[in-house]
């Protein structure tokens, strides 16, 4: 029986995202089409969100119109399709400090926020390292800096080291150091005794860098986008696979634009898509 | 600055101010970091290597008054730029007098300074911070090749 659901929650998207930015390796390939999301994540009374998306409202929005990303969705409206409001979030789980998964911080004031001590650490190194390091800062958002200063003088912000079990129960913490960003983590949700998804960050995008383009003869094709290395992207997706038995369908890439291929899901009046990867035993569908 | 060039559709193409905004937001974003290390034990950071940075860019933003903009949007970016360096400024020397200031003080000047660079932003139609090299189209736009590389090769 389950006791978590999920649902990856679709709240904009960019149909001219650079294919090479997916692809290590991918150069003169065009644009692809890519969702951006979060994941919400329900167990008993805590509402967990992987993730807060970004703020079309600030300098967070101004850098998405400028790379065509459109549909942007206040998360009150996003949320209620699960029944939940942006107060009701009791967590939220930062997989790094990009400006498309912090910055929408603010929406949920009641959370407690868990992102790994490295990833501060490591942007404040760059940003003392001076301007010959700045393409090292792209994606970070001061904004977001300041959000997370002020959650830290209000004692919402838990700097985890490595390995974190139990956040909320089933939800775990790992560390995913030196891939996308240096302190990077990716999410395991034990549904069930034996039953576990992963839920990837951008360590993972699509399925493609999973699995590569052959299911019989599987291969890691790592994101292109790496702070970190392209081995270390390579050895935590292999992490990610032992922890699914290799059933890569566990693993659940945030940016995966044909997750409703595998789960159940639907499109929202405003076109976005809801997919639903776990149902606990005593919740209602939402797809 | 050569490299990386935002896509979005400048309102000034003042080169100057434009730097002067992501230098401030910089800025925003290292006294941020030395608040919450201040606020934070054990937190492993080269203090004084971003104490020196920010002096740099304080530095380099110098409120000149002589400059010609090339235009008035320019002039009126700047006109929130200096407001917010100068809250930055001030929040950046509470800091480091350390305990005897109250942590409402410096955030509030944050704030303000955030606020004001966001003005300047809006005005100026440009980002505070570059995204180009993680999820943004560089203005040489990726374009499909059919001599695409493949992978491996
Ligand atoms: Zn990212």
């Amino acid at each position: 029986m389950k006791k978590h659901s999920v649902w990856v929650l679709e709240y904009s998207r960019s149909p001219v995202h650079p294919v090479s930015g997916v692809f290590y390796g991918a150069h003169n390939q065009g644009t692809m089409n890519l969702p951006f999301s979060y994941v919400l994540i329900k167990i008993g009374d805590a509402v967990v969100l992987v993730d807060a998306g970004h703020d079309a409202g600030d300098f967070g929005g101004r850098i998405a119109d400028s790379i065509g990303v459109t549909g942007w969705t206040h998360p009150s409206v996003v949320l209620a399709e699960c029944g939940v409001s942006p107060e009701d979030v009791t967590h939220v789980i930062l997989t790094h400090a990009h400006f498309d998964h912090a910055g929408g911080l603010k929406y949920f004031p009641n959370a407690q926020i868990y992102m790994q001590r490295k990833e501060l650490e490591s942007w404040m190194w760059i940003l003392s390292k001076g301007p010959r390091f700045r393409s090292l800062q792209a994606g970070l958002n001061p904004a977001d800096v300041l959000y997370l200063t002020q959650a830290n003088t209000e004692g919402r912000l838990t700097l985890v080291d490595g390995v974190y079990s139990d956040v909320v129960p089933g939800v775990h913490l790992r560390p995913a150091f030196d891939t996308h960003t240096a302190g990077s983590q990716y999410v395991v949700v034990e549904t069930a005794p034996g039953s576990r998804l992963v839920l990837s960050g951008d360590v993972i995008y699509t399925y493609r860098n999973l699995v590569g383009d052959d299911l019989d003869h599987r291969q890691f094709i790592p994101p292109g986008l790496a702070n970190g290395s392209q081995t270390r992207l390579i050895e935590t997706a292999e992490e990610m696979m032992s922890i699914v038995d290799d059933d890569y369908r566990h693993v659940i890439p945030m940016h995966e634009e044909k997750l409703h291929e595998y789960y159940p899901s639907k499109l929202t009046a405003g076109g976005l898509r809801i997919v639903e990867i776990a149902l606990a035993a005593e919740d209602e569908s939402r797809v | 600055m050569a490299g990386f060039r935002y896509l979005c559709t400048a309102a000034s193409d003042d080169s100057t101010v434009r730097e002067q905004l992501t230098q401030l937001g910089e800025l925003l974003a290292i006294v941020s970091f030395l608040k919450l290390a201040s606020d934070t034990r054990g937190l492993s950071i080269q203090s004084p290597l971003l104490h020196e940075r920010a002096e740099a860019l304080l530095r380099a933003v110098s409120g000149r008054r002589d400059r010609q903009w090339t235009d008035d949007i320019a002039a009126h970016g700047h006109f929130h730029l200096m407001s917010a360096r100068s809250q930055l400024e001030k929040a950046l020397s509470a800091l480091r007098r350390g305990k005897l200031t109250g942590h409402v003080k410096v955030m509030t000047l944050l704030t303000g300074a955030r606020s004001e660079l966001e003005r300047a932003s809006a005005l100026l139609g440009a980002a505070i911070f570059d995204a180009s090299s993680c999820c943004a189209i560089h203005t040489n736009v990726e374009e499909t090749n059919e001599k695409a590389f493949c992978l491996g090769a």
